[in-house]
C-alpha cells in the first residue's frame, strides 16, 4: 500500500511554478525564489487508480499530500468497524494533516477515479516553513480552513440543509479552480455523499429527486446542473461558505 | 362540399418499393447482433453498481420470460418450448426465483420496480397460482412502486385462459393486457395453427374492462399465409370492431432458413409482395380512419391512451417490448433468452433451458452475452431513440445532452439524409431534424442512417439476411 507513495523528486513538469493550482495550493503569496525552494522538496508520485488507498490509518506520519488531479477521500474507521468520509479532497488542497499532532494517519485515503497528488515530506516542510514565512502563513491557512469545515459539519442540520450545503460549498470549491460552478460532475458515489453527510443513500436519491423536482437542480445521471443557486444557498442556511 | 377525404397512404407506393430493405427494428441499439460473450456476469454487476450510484437512480422495468407453449404456431420465432408437462414449467419456475434472488442482490433499495411485464412464449401456460407465486418473490427480492404506479402487463393466449382463469389473473392486480389475436380468418388460422375464436377474444377484452384493465392491445400480423386484402379487411373490421386501446401491427417475417417452424409454412400460401404492401396499406388507412393513431413501427393507438399521448408531449420511449410510456428505466430480464438494460450495457440470458438451469445452479446470473456501451454507441442510441419516439432532434440540445457538435459529429449521416428528406421523410433545418408524418413510416429507414454497425452489405444481403424487411 504504501508503496505507491514510492517517489522521486519532482520532474519539471511538477514545478509549482507551472501549476495551475499554484493561487490554492501551498505556494500562495510565494516569490519565484521561495517557489523554488518549496518545489525542491515535493515528490511526484504515480497516478492511483480508482479505490487505490494512499495510506492508512495507523500508518506512521511521513507526508502531507496536495492533490493534483481527479479526487481523494479521507475514511475513519469507528470501533464497530463502520466507514466514516470526513472529507473529499479536490485539486490544489491538502490532505494528511489530520496525523501532524498524533505522527500516525488518523485516516485512510483513497483515490475517486484515477487522480494524482503531490507528496511532501512533512519534516522538510516544517523546516522550510521556519525560513519561509509565506509558506508559514499559507500552512496556517489551509489548516485554519479545514477547522472551519469541520466545525460545520458539527452543527446540527436537517438532511435538506446537509445536501444543500454540501452542494453549495462544492460549488464554490469548484468556482474557486476555475471550474463552472454551475455544472460539474459528481465523482464520488451516492453511496459516499451519503456517507459523508451521515444519511442514508435512498435519502440523498429522495432528495436530488425533490430538489430537481423543485427547479433547483437538474440531474443527468451523476452530471449536477445547479438552476437556482439561490434558493440552494437559503436552503443550506450558508452555514459552510456564503 | 362533398370532398372524398385522402388516404392516409396516398402516393406511398413508390417510396414502399425504394425503402423496403432488410434492417433492424431498434428496440436496442446496438441491437442483438452486436452482443458477444466477451461480456460476462462481472460486466453486468458492474454496470448495475454504476447504476445504483446515479444521483436519483432509474426505477427498474422487470421482463419475466415463460418459454412455455401448448402448442406451435407456425410463424412464431420467438424463444419457446413446445409442451404439455407441467412438471415442466413447476422446475422452471424454481431457477427463475433463483435468478430473481442473485438479481435482487444488485440493486439498491431505492430501486423501485415500476414495471412488470410477462412475455413468452405463453404467460398464461401458468396458472394464476404461479404467476402469484412469481409475484412473491419480486416482492421479497425487489421493492415494488405503490399500486397505483405499477404496471402490471401480460401477453395472453386466448386457447390458454377460461374466463374463471382469467379472473383469477386479473385480481392479481395485471392493468395491461395484450392479446394475440394474429387474424381472425379460419384458413389463415389453419395454416398457421393458431385456431381461436372472436367471441373468445371479446370475452376477454369483456372480462378485463369490467375489471378496470386500463389498457388492451391487440397483435395482429401481416403477411401471413392465406391471406389477402379481402380477408385482412375483414380481420380489420373485426379488430376494430373490438376497439382495443392499443394494436401492434406486426409484419410477417418469412425466414424459414433461421426458424425451422416456418417451414410448415407453404411458400406458395403466402401473399406476394405487392398483395402485401397492399394489406399493410389497407391497414394503416383503415385503422386511422378508425380514430387510430399511427405511433411508428408496428403501433397504432387510441388518441387517449397514453401511448398517444405521449407521442404528442415526448414522453414516448422504445424498448425491447416496442414502444412504452415510461420514463426511462433500467430494464432487468429473468428467464431464459430475457434481455436486460442496465446503465451503459445490454445483456441477454442463455437461450437454452438446460444451460440456463446449470448457470443458475452455480449461483451465477445466466448472462450468455451482451455489450458495454461505448461513447459513441451512447450518442447514437439516444439520437435513434429520439427519431423514433419525439422526432424531433434539436441539434442544440441534444449537443447539450451528449457534448457533441452535432454537425461535425454526424457530418456524413447528415448528408444522406438529404435522399430521405428529398422524399419527404424528414425535415433537416439549421436547428432540427423533424420526422414528417409520412417519414414516421420508415423509422427503420431513417435509424439505419445512424447505426454505425449497419452496413451496405446488410441492404444487399438477400439470400441470408441478418434482420427482417423494414415494410
Amino acid at each position: 500500500m504504501a508503496n505507491q507513495i514510492a517517489s522521486s523528486r519532482a520532474p519539471s513538469f511538477l514545478k509549482c511554478s507551472q501549476c495551475s493550482l499554484g493561487n490554492l495550493c501551498l505556494p500562495v503569496g510565494m516569490n519565484n525564489q521561495d517557489m523554488g525552494e518549496l518545489e525542491s522538496i515535493i515528490d511526484s508520485t504515480s497516478p492511483y487508480n480508482d479505490d487505490a488507498p494512499v495510506y492508512t490509518a495507523g500508518q506512521s506520519f511521513d507526508k502531507i499530500f496536495a492533490v493534483k488531479s481527479g479526487m481523494f477521500k479521507s475514511v475513519i474507521v469507528d470501533s464497530l468497524g463502520n466507514d466514516h468520509i470526513t472529507g473529499f479532497h479536490l485539486p490544489g488542497e491538502l490532505f494528511g494533516l489530520d496525523a501532524i499532532h498524533s505522527e500516525k494517519y488518523t485516516s485512510s485515503a483513497v483515490s475517486l477515479g484515477t487522480s494524482s497528488l503531490c507528496a511532501i515530506e512533512y519534516k522538510e516542510l516544517e523546516h522550510l516553513s521556519h525560513r519561509l514565512p509565506s509558506l508559514q502563513h499559507q500552512l496556517m491557512n489551509l489548516m485554519s480552513k479545514e477547522v472551519r469545515t469541520s466545525q460545520s459539519l458539527n452543527v446540527d442540520l436537517t438532511a435538506e440543509q446537509k445536501l444543500a450545503g454540501f452542494l453549495v460549498a462544492l460549488s464554490s470549491r469548484y468556482k474557486q479552480r476555475g471550474y463552472s460552478e454551475t455544472r460539474f460532475h459528481l465523482v464520488m458515489p451516492r453511496r459516499d455523499i451519503a456517507n459523508h453527510l451521515n444519511m442514508a443513500p435512498e435519502t440523498v436519491s429522495r432528495l436530488f429527486k425533490r430538489f430537481a423536482n423543485d427547479g433547483l437542480l437538474e440531474i443527468n445521471r451523476t452530471d449536477l446542473t445547479i438552476v437556482n443557486m439561490q434558493a440552494l444557498k437559503e436552503m443550506s442556511g450558508c452555514l459552510s461558505v456564503c | 362540399m362533398s370532398s372524398v377525404p385522402k388516404k392516409a397512404t396516398e402516393g406511398l407506393e413508390p417510396l414502399l418499393n425504394k425503402y423496403d430493405v432488410y434492417g433492424p427494428r431498434y428496440t436496442s441499439y446496438p441491437t442483438a447482433l452486436q452482443f458477444n460473450e466477451a461480456f460476462t456476469e462481472e460486466d453486468y454487476i458492474k454496470q448495475a453498481q454504476a447504476s445504483n450510484q446515479h444521483l436519483v437512480p432509474k426505477p427498474l422495468s422487470l421482463y419475466i420470460h415463460i418459454p412455455f407453449c401448448k402448442s406451435l404456431c407456425y410463424y412464431c420465432g420467438c424463444n419457446k418450448i413446445v409442451t404439455h408437462k407441467s412438471e415442466a414449467a413447476d422446475s422452471y419456475l424454481d431457477y427463475l426465483f433463483q435468478e430473481t434472488q442473485l438479481q435482487g442482490q444488485h440493486f439498491a433499495d431505492d430501486r423501485l420496480v415500476q414495471q412488470i411485464h410477462f412475455g413468452g412464449g405463453t404467460p398464461t401456460y401458468l396458472a394464476a397460482s404461479q404467476l402469484r407465486e412469481i409475484m412473491e418473490v419480486i416482492a421479497q427480492n425487489f421493492h415494488l412502486g405503490l399500486p397505483d404506479t405499477l404496471e402490471l402487463g401480460i401477453e395472453i393466449d386466448p386457447r390458454s385462459v377460461t374466463l374463471e382463469s382469467l379472473t383469477d389473473l386479473l385480481n392479481m392486480g395485471f392493468n395491461r393486457i395484450s392479446i394475440g389475436v394474429q387474424d381472425f380468418d379460419p384458413d389463415v388460422q389453419q395454416a398457421i395453427n393458431r385456431i381461436q375464436s372472436y367471441e373468445s377474444i371479446k370475452d376477454i377484452m369483456d372480462t378485463a374492462r369490467a375489471k378496470n384493465v386500463n389498457s388492451i392491445s391487440l397483435d395482429i400480423i401481416y403477411g401471413l399465409p392465406k391471406q389477402t386484402r379481402k380477408s385482412f379487411d375483414d380481420t380489420l373490421d373485426q379488430v376494430i370492431a373490438l376497439r382495443p386501446d392499443r394494436i401492434a401491427l406486426y409484419n410477417y417475417a418469412h425466414m424459414p432458413q433461421r426458424i425451422p417452424s416456418q417451414r410448415l409454412i407453404h411458400t406458395s400460401d403466402l401473399p406476394g409482395a405487392d398483395e402485401k404492401m397492399r394489406i399493410f396499406l389497407d391497414s394503416i388507412d383503415r385503422l386511422t380512419a378508425a380514430g387510430y393513431v399511427y405511433i411508428g413501427m408496428d403501433h397504432f393507438a387510441l388518441p387517449d391512451d397514453s401511448l398517444a399521448t405521449s407521442l404528442s408531449d415526448g414522453g414516448l420511449q422504445r424498448n425491447f417490448q416496442g414502444y412504452s410510456t415510461h420514463a426511462e428505466c433500467d430494464v432487468i430480464g429473468l428467464g431464459v433468452s430475457a434481455i436486460s438494460r442496465i446503465n451503459e450495457s445490454y445483456s441477454q440470458n442463455i437461450g437454452v433451458l438446460s444451460g440456463y438451469k446449470g448457470m443458475v445452479d452455480h449461483g451465477n446470473l445466466p448472462i450468455q452475452k451482451g455489450l458495454n456501451l461505448s461513447a459513441d454507441d451512447t450518442v447514437r442510441a439516444g439520437l435513434i431513440q429520439e427519431l423514433m419516439c419525439s422526432g424531433l432532434v434539436i441539434f442544440s440540445d441534444f449537443n447539450e445532452r451528449h457534448d457533441v457538435f452535432f454537425h461535425h459529429y454526424f457530418k456524413p449521416e447528415l448528408v444522406k439524409l438529404g435522399d430521405l428528406a428529398d422524399d419527404g421523410l424528414l425535415e433537416v433545418t439549421e436547428i432540427s431534424i423533424k420526422v414528417t408524418p409520412k417519414g414516421r413510416l420508415f423509422l427503420r429507414n431513417i435509424a439505419m442512417t445512424f447505426d454505425a454497425y449497419f452496413t451496405q452489405t446488410d441492404l444487399q444481403n438477400t439470400e441470408e439476411p441478418r434482420y427482417s424487411k423494414t415494410i
